[in-house]
This record gives structure tokens, sequence and C-alpha cells, in this order.
């Protein structure tokens, strides 16, 4: 299974993580890191290092999940760019979580990956004018 | 196929629906069964919003869905029921309408009900409902998402009633 880590400014994955799992129940080989103010990148780097040696040989590989480009924890993922089984993917939110989670045994690393980037992409929507059209199309059916 | 599932949850459609159920089950109708849902424009407006764009939705009252049902119309689909309490599956099970298996998804806490399992409280007439599909034999389990335990929401009822 390729697994997934989601690695933030403060909370804010650990607790995406849950979002995602009240809505598809408990998830395995998922992991969240969190960078406090007294964390620094290379700490960081190491715990990210660590999770990724967790069942290398026989993985699918991993995608790193993190908050935006620039931040520490985009930096600190970096660091694995060469690493051929892991992904890279920033502005982590919850559709793209639960794609991720919900599509995982369904394509390898890469088309995951992508699929991940595009439903991100398409959750992002102006829900009023989006609401006010469904409801002209109702009315005119 | 027809239909695949039959779930009371009085959120209706949200992300445990779209997320996990649908995609779990390759659900492509979901059909929504409530007299005032169905005479609710905003409501039907925001759950064709809420569902994947190659999924058909049907918003229907309880004896719309009982013409359909008998005339076969979801024969050729992965259907799933959505209902918001027992008493309207007891409604449709009343005219006519063979249903087996009901899932118990979630019905939320209001004043005057009682909380019986994490996601699910009931009122009186919930329970007089459940017992009477209890009677006519149709099978009743609570579970949220698909990965939970099956519960039999009927020993969790008896349990309740015998404490009173």
């Amino acid at each position: 299974m390729i697994g997934l880590i989601v690695v933030t400014h403060g909370d804010f994955g650990r607790q995406l993580i849950k979002a995602a799992q009240v809505i598809l129940g408990e998830q395995k080989e998922v992991w969240a890191l969190s960078l406090y103010e007294k964390d620094g990148l290379e700490t960081l780097r190491e715990r990210i290092g660590k999770i990724l040696k967790e069942g290398n040989e026989q993985s699918e590989g991993k995608i790193i999940f993190v908050d935006m480009v620039g931040g520490t924890p985009a930096n600190a993922s970096l660091k694995f760019v060469n690493d051929k089984k892991v992904e890279i993917i920033s502005g982590v939110n919850l559709p793209m979580l639960i794609a991720g989670m919900n599509y995982r045994q369904s394509f390898p690393l890469k088309e995951l990956a992508r699929l991940i980037r595009q439903k991100g992409k398409e959750s992002i929507l102006d829900v009023k004018q989006k609401f006010l059209d469904k409801v002209s199309k109702v009315k005119n059916k | 196929m027809g239909i695949v599932l039959v779930r009371i949850d009085d959120r209706l459609i949200h992300g445990q629906i779209v997320e996990n159920w649908m995609k779990l089950l390759k659900i492509n109708h979901l059909i929504v069964i409530n007299d005032f849902v169905a005479s609710d424009q905003m409501q039907k407006a925001l759950f064709s919003m809420a569902i994947p764009d190659h999924t058909k939705i049907s918003i229907l009252t309880i004896a719309q869905a009982r013409e359909a049902i008998l005339n076969g119309q979801f024969r050729e689909d992965r259907a799933m029921l959505l209902f918001i309490s027992p008493q309207d599956v007891l409604n449709l099970i009343n005219k006519g309408v063979k249903i087996k298996e009901v899932n118990i998804g979630g019905m939320h806490y209001s004043p005057g009900k009682k909380q019986i399992l994490r996601a699910i409280s009931v009122s009186k007439e919930d329970i007089q409902a459940f017992q009477e599909l209890d009677r006519l034999g149709v099978r009743l389990e609570a579970r949220m998402v698909p990965d939970d335990e099956k519960i039999d929401i009927m020993e969790i009822i008896k349990r309740e009633t015998e404490k009173e």
C-alpha cells in the first residue's frame, strides 16, 4: 500500500487526518508530522527520513503532503527529491487526502500523485455560484 | 443489480456517503426518499451539488418511490436508497415495497431523543418504527462507515427499553 505522510506547520496535518478518518474510517499507513516553534529544519528532515524507511523494501512508495511551498515542511521534504519512491505534493486539503486514501490501492505512485493534484484543484470552487447554477437547473426541469 | 443499499441517515448526502459508501459499493444512482425534501428546491440543489458529476440523483416522495421501485425503474442501476427516519422506511414497506435489510448510519440528537450509539439517537416513535420493522423481518444494522463494526440495533433497543 502506498503510504501517506502529511507534514505541516502545527497540528493541521494531524487534525486533517482525523477529519478524513471521520469520513473513511480508520486508515493504515498514514503519518502526520507537526512542525512546532522549537523544531528546526534538520529535526523535521530526520523525522521524515525515519518514516520513509518504514517498510521501504516492499513498499510501493510514499506520498508526502505539505501545506505550502516555501515553508519548512516543504523545504524539509525536498531532501528526498531524488527518491523515486517518493512524491511530494503541496497545498494539502481534505479532498486531496481523501483521494489519496481512496485510490492508493488502485493506482501506482506517480498516477496517484497526479490524481491527487487534480482533485485538489477541482476542490476549489465558487460555492455560491455553483449552488445558484444548480438551483436554476432544478427549477428549469 | 437494482438496490444495493438502503440506509437511514438524517444528514442524507454527505462525505461518508459520497467518498466512502458510494465508492465501495460502486453506487451510480442515489435516491433520497422523503416527502418534505422532495418538495424543497433548495435541498434538491444542495444535494445535486454534493454528488460526483457522473452520478444520478433522484429525490422522491414516498409515493413516487413506491411507483418507481415497483415498476423496476432502478433495475439497471446500482442504487442506494437514503431515508431520514425509520418511519419513512416502514411507510414504504407498508405500501408494498420489499426491503430485507437496512443500514442505520446516523440519526442525530435533538431534545426528547435518547442517544443509544455514538451517531444514533432515537425518539419513542423511532423505537416503535424499528420494533415494527424488526417484526416484519427486516434486518437492522447500525454502521456509520463500512469499516465500522456491524451492530444489531434491536439488541441495543431491547437493552434500553428493559432499563426503563
